[in-house]
């Protein structure tokens, strides 16, 4: 099935909703989504949802022989699937582009950042080490899936275990199983966190967004995804879009990531301890069968703790009247077109805005390369197409 | 074109439910009778085990190559069997050239679950030196015609074709870790079970078909294949969807299927004593 | 019986979805369309059915391709698919937790998940599967060390109707008298899953619905 095509009306909504400071869901323009972490029965699955963006993670391992060139290093690798299920859009079995980019993104953050202690998965050098499959699973695509798969496979690695092994003589190796022995846990020297930035560039101001929703994802005219840890170390930026920013926004960016770095991966750990504390007071762990909410389930929660919020303070209202948006919004149907043309005549007025606005300059032609790994004076980029 | 032709052309339906009303079939069988079976083997030289068998029109080679591979971890004794069964376009315009359809793949997943479920193999027989040298069987089955029925003719050839594998004998040395392969010195493999399947078209409530053909399948919804052994007991039972069935008939395909299993293994038996 | 449990329209992206659990396996199915079709997969007096199975572990084999085929059949028999012609409908299946029990999971999966989307069906299905210990004795939804333990295993899929059966999958030899008691006790298990199935769809449509 195709992808049903967002409509003009659709996107000035957006972006002129953006321009009075607000969100389709209500939300600060730097505020995420209600992210919650549920385990499996067993060592290594694991569900994150981001609002009603929802990926499982599985951790699966065996035994295999190293590579010549490192023989005494584990392996470990992370592979994206995308299914009908997440959206109706995608094509089982069969690559786009967002599967690349999550790809990418969980290799450079997961695998090459080294997290993960690759030496400590040699059972033998040269002859045999762990190899650990990290499979993750999109259900719902609600936007921001960078993110929600970074914090589900993250918790599923920290959260798996492996069976116990011993050596024999002859150099064979036997797996014991789960109830033989006490299995061991991984050990995760670092904790990768992945944060997303949406930019919309809108008479040369640039609006930053944390989180971006699906439609918000459709609109926005580039975003950053940062891969960074709470030591103070990136591991990999993401730059895809038509969008050029200054050297400037691109560390407020950082350092808006690295604030939120700690209270993230902290979050992850906890939730991950809690649950391996709980399964040692139990005999059985349940799994997923009664502690996953539904997608609509969240939705009525969200209305009912907006209920609950505006009737103790005043809701506030957006300070534009009405009729005045609706009637910006039919000329801008006609003018707005702020991705192609250089010189857009403005038919808003700058208005007063609760959240944070930066100046850009003028939307560039797109450059030639698709991402760029340091921060130069300025950072150019193209569609990853 | 004769009228019968233009009449089947043009209205495949009525053409074919008025046999049906007669109790017949448009190749003059009853709905309960089976076609003739035939049954040769070791059709391919260049194989270890090979069979031919012809089920009606449905034609179908089964080749057994025997490979010595190395044992898994989890079972050290064990050999392996690993059935495929392959569909090309010349066998009939309902497979597309490509990777194997879902047919195909139906089919080889049957024959596995076969093999396990009826224990036709002792899988350690395979093995030669415990974790470390074991036979590897690839069952390849080829249909060259396809006239319906590929589930039941494509276990005939599988079982003619397993009975007819002869194995040299390996020597290993264990000082230095060889093995020698003696050509000359062959030895037939023994099988625990042989398992005969009937399938069965489901055309209505009260019309069932044994051995459909093609025509049969296209006409009818959904097939009921059941494999029986040699003592009667039911090894497996395979119905994916198709048209409701009374739990009483199912009993009368599980009589009809054990005098067939009679029928074919003395028909194999009679070919490989040959 | 083991416990069965159920969540509808788990997820927002598609048109119907349930997340159902007997035991301690889980699967989630979702349901998109009627919708657009490919060119090559049109059909003139029907709807095309496609069923997609993915593993919580690696790429689909041929087992899951086994089980999708199975699930194909099943579902392509219950639901009006001449009310469609020219259109699509998709059924994505995700095993979420393995507990022996996949394709029952997943079969009672894609029922509700057709009845929350809507779809037009003739009767709503129920799998059972349940397996004969060597001592003889037939457990109905056994769990996967039971499965381990057990010489046959078999799975009936029954119609909400009359509960005929609509499609059979057995493993492991069995004579045929314990067949029928195996499908004779499956058939009054699959009551209980119709019934349950009721619950859960009048649940739904209920207005006093807890907010929690």
């Amino acid at each position: 099935m195709k992808e049903v095509p967002l409509s003009t009306c659709e996107r000035t909504s957006i972006v002129s909703a953006l321009q009075a400071g607000l969100r389709y869901d209500n939300r600060e323009f730097l505020e995420v989504r209600d992210i919650t972490l549920t385990f499996g029965k067993d060592y290594g699955c694991c569900t994150a949802t981001i609002g009603q963006t929802r990926v499982i993670a599985q951790v699966t391992c065996e035994v295999v022989e190293p590579r010549p060139s490192r023989p005494n290093e584990g392996k470990l690798s992370v592979a994206v699937h995308l299914s009908p299920m997440a959206a109706p859009h995608f094509e089982p079995g069969r690559g786009n582009d967002l599967v690349d980019e999550l790809q990418l993104i969980l290799d450079r953050n997961i695998k090459e950042s080294r997290c993960l202690d690759l030496e400590s998965l040699c059972i033998m050098a040269d002859e045999s080490v762990w190899h650990l499959r990290v499979d993750v699973t999109v259900l719902n695509h609600a936007g921001n899936l960078g993110d929600a798969c970074n914090i589900a496979s993250v918790a599923a690695l920290r959260h798996f275990h492996r069976p116990d092994v011993t050596v024999e003589e002859d150099g064979r190796v036997t797996v014991h199983t789960l109830e033989e022995r006490e299995p061991i846990p991984t050990f995760m020297k670092k904790v990768p966190v992945c944060l997303t930035y949406a930019f919309f560039i809108v008479d040369d101001y640039c609006y930053m967004l944390m989180d971006p929703s699906e439609k918000e994802e459709r609109v926005m005219s580039g975003k950053l995804i940062v891969g960074l840890n709470p030591h103070g170390e990136i591991t990999s930026l993401v730059f895809p879009g038509r969008v050029s920013l200054q050297k400037e926004q691109i560390v407020s960016c950082i350092r808006n990531a690295f604030s939120k770095a700690k209270s993230s991966a902290e979050m992850v750990q906890k939730a991950v301890d809690e649950d391996i504390e709980k399964r040692k007071s139990l005999i059985k762990p349940e799994g997923f069968i009664n502690c996953l909410a539904s997608d609509a389930r969240y939705a009525r929660q969200r209305i009912m703790r907006k209920i609950k919020t505006t009737s103790k303070t005043e809701f506030k209202i957006p300070q534009e009247p009405v009729e005045d948006l609706q009637e910006s919004m039919d000329e801008i149907q006609i003018k707005f077109d702020p991705f192609d043309s250089d010189e857009v005549t403005t038919p808003m007025k700058v208005k007063q805005h609760t959240a944070k606005k930066v100046k850009v300059s003028k939307p560039r032609e797109v450059a030639s390369e698709s991402e760029e790994e340091e921060e130069e004076g300025k950072l150019t980029s193209q569609d990853l197409q | 074109m004769t009228t019968m032709d233009i009449w089947k052309t043009f209205e495949p339906d009525t053409y074919y439910k008025s046999f049906l009303e007669k109790n017949k079939r448009p190749d003059g069988r009853g709905l309960m009778s089976v076609r003739p079976i035939t049954v040769k083997v070791g059709t391919i030289t260049t194989a270890d085990g090979s069979s031919t068998v012809r089920v009606g029109h449905t034609t179908v080679i089964c080749g057994i190559k025997a490979e010595i591979a190395t044992p898994v971890l989890r079972n050290p004794n064990q050999g392996f069997i690993v059935p495929n069964v392959e569909l090309y376009p010349c066998c009939s315009h309902m497979f597309k050239i490509g990777p194997p359809g879902e047919k195909a793949m139906a089919t080889s997943q049957f024959l596995k679950n076969v093999i396990s479920s009826a224990k036709v193999l002792d899988l350690t027989d395979l093995c030669i030196v415990h974790n470390k040298l074991a036979w590897c069987l690839y069952c390849d089955v080829v249909c060259i015609n396809y006239d319906g029925n590929l589930y039941d003719a494509a276990l005939i050839a599988l079982m003619a074709a397993l009975q007819n594998v002869k194995l040299p004998a390996v020597s290993y040395d264990e000082e230095n870790d060889k093995a020698s392969v003696d050509i000359e010195r062959t030895l037939p493999i023994t099988l625990k079970a042989r398992p005969v399947a009937s399938t069965f078209t489901v055309y209505s409530d009260s019309i069932q078909l044994m051995d459909p053909t093609a025509e049969d399948e296209t006409q009818g919804s959904g097939e009921v294949t059941v494999v029986l052994l040699e003592n009667g007991s039911l090894c497996t039972t395979h119905k994916p969807g198709g048209q409701l069935i009374l739990p009483n008939i199912l009993d009368t395909f599980v009589d009809l299927a054990k005098q067939r299993v009679h029928a074919v293994n003395t028909l194999i038996g009679k070919e490989i004593n040959e | 019986m083991a416990k069965h449990a159920c969540q509808l329209n788990f997820l927002s992206r598609s048109d119907g979805s349930a997340l159902y659990s007997i035991g301690n396996t889980v699967a989630l199915a979702s349901v998109n369309g009627p919708g657009e079709v490919k060119k090559s997969n049109r059909h003139y007096n029907r709807s095309h059915l496609e069923v997609c199975y993915s593993p919580s572990t690696g790429q689909s084999m041929i087992g899951e391709r086994t089980l999708e085929s199975v699930i194909l059949h099943t579902v392509e028999q219950v639901i009006l698919v001449h009310l469609h012609p020219r259109t699509a409908t998709n059924v994505t299946i995700q095993e979420m937790q393995s507990d022996g029990l996949a394709l029952s999971t997943s079969v009672n999966a894609t029922c509700l998940a057709l009845l929350d989307a809507g779809v037009q069906m003739k009767s709503p299905f129920a799998a059972v599967t349940c397996c004969l210990t060597p001592s003889g004795t037939i457990i109905i939804e056994p769990t996967e060390a039971e499965l381990k333990e057990s010489e046959a295993l078999a799975t009936f899929v029954f119609d909400g109707q009359a509960l005929n059966v609509l499609s059979a999958h057995q493993e492991g030899c069995l004579d045929s008298e314990n067949f029928y008691a195996c499908l004779r006790k499956c058939q009054t298990a699959a009551k209980d899953v119709l019934n349950f199935y009721r619950r859960i769809m009048e649940e739904k449509y209920s207005s006093d619905k807890s907010y929690n």
